[in-house]
C-alpha cells in the first residue's frame, strides 16, 4: 500500500445500517449477538434499537427496526438515509416467505442511493425444514437485483455466519 | 480601623493564595464545561450543578481577593475588606443547596417531605447566619478579624464556631450522602458506562470534601506556617483532582464514556482478525 494511500484510509468513515424484516424474523436477536456473543432472549421491538460498532477507521450506526406490520410504514424514515440495509428472513418459516417478499420488494424499491450495499441473512439455520439457499435467491429474483448484494445463512442462536456476513458488510464500507 | 498583624498571616498567605488559585481556575474550568453543556442540554439539573459550582468557585474568588487586599492594605482591615470576608459564608449554604437538589434529581432518592423539611432547616441555618453576619457587620466587626482565622475557602473558618459548624455539617451531609449512594448505586448497575460515571461521581464527591475538610484544618493551624504550607499544597491537589473526576463524572465528555465502553463482541472478533 502506498504512502498516500495510506493517509486517506486513516479517516475514520461512518456509515449508517438498519436491519429490516418480518417481525420474528431474529433481527434484535442478530443485533444482541452482535454486542454480546451469544444467544441473548429479546422481547418484540416497538421503537427503534441504536447500536454502534466502532472499527477501526469505520464507525457503524446499526438501527434495529420494529418488523410488526403497524411499524413498517415508518421504515422509509430511517432507510432514507441510511448506506446499507442488512433484511432478516426467518427461513425455517416457508408461510411467510411471499410475505416476506413483498416487504423485501417494498424495501428495496423505496431506496434510491445507487451505492446501496444490501446484506440479506437467511437466519434461523438451526432449525429444521429450512429453505435452500440458491431456491431462495431464485425466489427473490435476487439476481436482476441493481445493487450490490449478499446471502449469508445464519443463526442468531448458534452464531453460525453472524460474524461472517458482517465482516463482509462492513467491509464493503470500509472498501 | 483595625489592624492585623501581617507577620502572622504573610507568609502562609502567599501560600494560601495560591492554593485558591488552583483551586479556582480548575472550579472555573469545570463550571465553563457545564455551561456548554447546559446551552446544549438546557436540563434543570445542569442548572443546578453550574449554579452550585458558580458560587463555590466564587468563595475562592472573594479569598483570594480579600487576602490580596488585606496584604495590599498593610494589613488595615477596611469595611469593604471586611464585609468581602464575610460574604463567604453567605454564599457556601446555597452552593450546598444546589447541590443537594441536583443529587435529589439524578442520585439522591428523598421524597417531597424530606427535601422540604432538609431544605428548611438549611434556610433556617441561613437565616441565623445572615442575622449574625449583619448584626457583626453593623455593630461589632469582630467576627473575621482574628488573623489566625483568616482563611476563606469552601470551608472558610473565619467566623465564629457555631456558624463553621453548621458549615461542615451541611457540607459533610450533602457531599457524603450524595457519593455513598452514587457508589451504591454504581454496584448496582450493570451499564459499564453508568457504573462507571456513577464511580466517579463518587470518588469525586469524596475527594472535594476530603479537600474542603484540608481547608477548615489548615486555618486552624495557621500559627505554623510549615504545615499549613504542606496542608495548603495537598489541599490544591486534592481541589484540583476533585474537579477534574467531577468533571469526567458529571459531565462524561465522549472521549470519557468512549474509554469505558466495553467493546462489543463484534468490534473484539474484528479486531482479531486484523491482527493476524
Ligand atoms: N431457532 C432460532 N430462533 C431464533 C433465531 N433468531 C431469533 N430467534 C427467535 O425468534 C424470536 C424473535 O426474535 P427477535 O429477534 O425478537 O425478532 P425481531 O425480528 O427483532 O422481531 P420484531 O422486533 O418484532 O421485528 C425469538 O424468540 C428468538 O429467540 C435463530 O437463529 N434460531
Ligand atoms: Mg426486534
Amino acid at each position: 500500500m502506498s504512502f498516500l494511500q495510506r493517509l486517506f484510509r486513516t479517516r475514520t468513515k461512518h456509515a449508517d445500517i438498519t436491519i429490516c424484516g418480518l417481525d420474528d424474523a431474529g433481527k434484535t436477536t442478530i443485533l444482541r449477538f452482535l454486542e454480546t456473543g451469544e444467544f441473548v432472549d429479546t422481547t418484540p421491538t416497538m421503537g427503534v434499537n441504536r447500536e454502534t460498532l466502532h472499527l477501526p477507521n469505520l464507525q457503524v450506526n446499526v438501527f434495529d427496526l420494529a418488523g410488526q406490520e403497524d411499524f413498517r410504514n415508518m421504515w422509509h424514515n430511517i432507510n432514507e438515509k441510511s448506506d446499507g440495509i442488512v433484511f432478516v428472513i426467518d427461513r425455517s418459516n416457508v408461510m411467510r416467505f411471499d410475505e416476506a417478499k413483498e416487504v423485501f420488494e417494498q424495501t428495496i424499491h423505496a431506496q434510491l442511493d445507487q451505492d446501496l450495499i444490501i446484506l440479506i441473512l437467511l437466519n434461523k439455520s438451526d432449525e429444521p425444514n429450512v429453505i435452500e439457499k440458491s431456491l431462495f435467491i431464485e425466489e427473490f429474483n435476487l439476481l436482476d437485483l441493481p445493487f450490490k448484494w449478499a446471502v449469508f445463512e445464519t443463526s442468531a442462536k448458534t452464531g453460525d455466519g453472524i460474524f461472517n456476513s458482517f465482516k463482509w458488510f462492513v467491509d464493503e464500507f470500509i472498501g | 480601623m483595625m489592624m492585623v498583624d501581617l507577620s502572622l498571616i504573610e507568609p502562609a498567605s502567599f501560600f494560601i493564595i495560591v492554593s485558591s488559585v488552583i483551586n479556582m481556575a480548575f472550579s472555573l474550568a469545570l463550571v465553563i464545561t457545564l455551561l456548554v453543556n447546559f446551552f446544549r442540554k438546557k436540563t434543570v439539573g445542569t442548572f443546578m450543578l453550574l449554579s452550585s459550582y458558580f458560587l463555590f468557585s466564587l468563595t475562592s474568588a472573594f479569598s483570594i481577593a480579600y487576602r490580596i487586599s488585606l496584604i495590599y492594605n498593610e494589613g488595615v482591615m477596611t469595611d469593604t475588606i471586611y464585609q468581602m470576608g464575610s460574604l463567604t459564608p453567605m454564599i457556601i449554604l446555597p452552593a450546598f443547596a444546589f447541590l443537594y437538589f441536583f443529587g435529589c434529581r439524578h442520585i439522591l432518592k428523598d421524597n417531597e417531605i424530606v427535601k422540604t423539611y432538609l431544605f428548611a432547616i438549611i434556610m433556617v441555618i441561613y437565616g441565623l447566619i445572615t442575622a449574625v453576619i449583619a448584626y457583626d457587620n453593623i455593630y461589632t466587626n469582630s467576627l473575621f478579624s482574628e488573623p489566625t482565622y483568616i482563611t476563606n475557602d469552601v470551608f472558610t473558618i473565619s467566623y465564629t464556631w457555631p456558624i463553621l459548624v453548621a458549615q461542615i455539617v451541611i457540607s459533610i451531609f450533602v457531599t457524603s450522602r450524595i457519593g455513598i449512594r452514587a457508589l451504591r448505586l454504581a454496584r448496582k448497575s450493570d451499564q459499564p458506562i453508568r457504573k462507571r460515571g456513577l464511580q466517579t461521581i463518587g470518588i469525586g464527591v469524596f475527594l472535594y470534601l476530603l479537600a474542603g475538610l484540608l481547608s477548615a484544618f489548615d486555618s486552624s493551624i495557621s500559627n505554623l506556617p510549615a504545615l499549613m504550607i504542606t496542608v495548603s499544597a495537598f489541599r490544591a491537589l486534592a481541589y484540583a483532582t476533585a474537579y477534574v473526576t467531577m468533571y469526567l463524572g458529571w459531565v462524561m465528555p465522549a472521549w470519557y464514556r468512549k474509554m469505558i465502553r466495553k467493546k462489543s463482541w463484534f468490534e473484539m472478533q474484528y479486531q482479531q482478525l486484523q491482527k493476524r
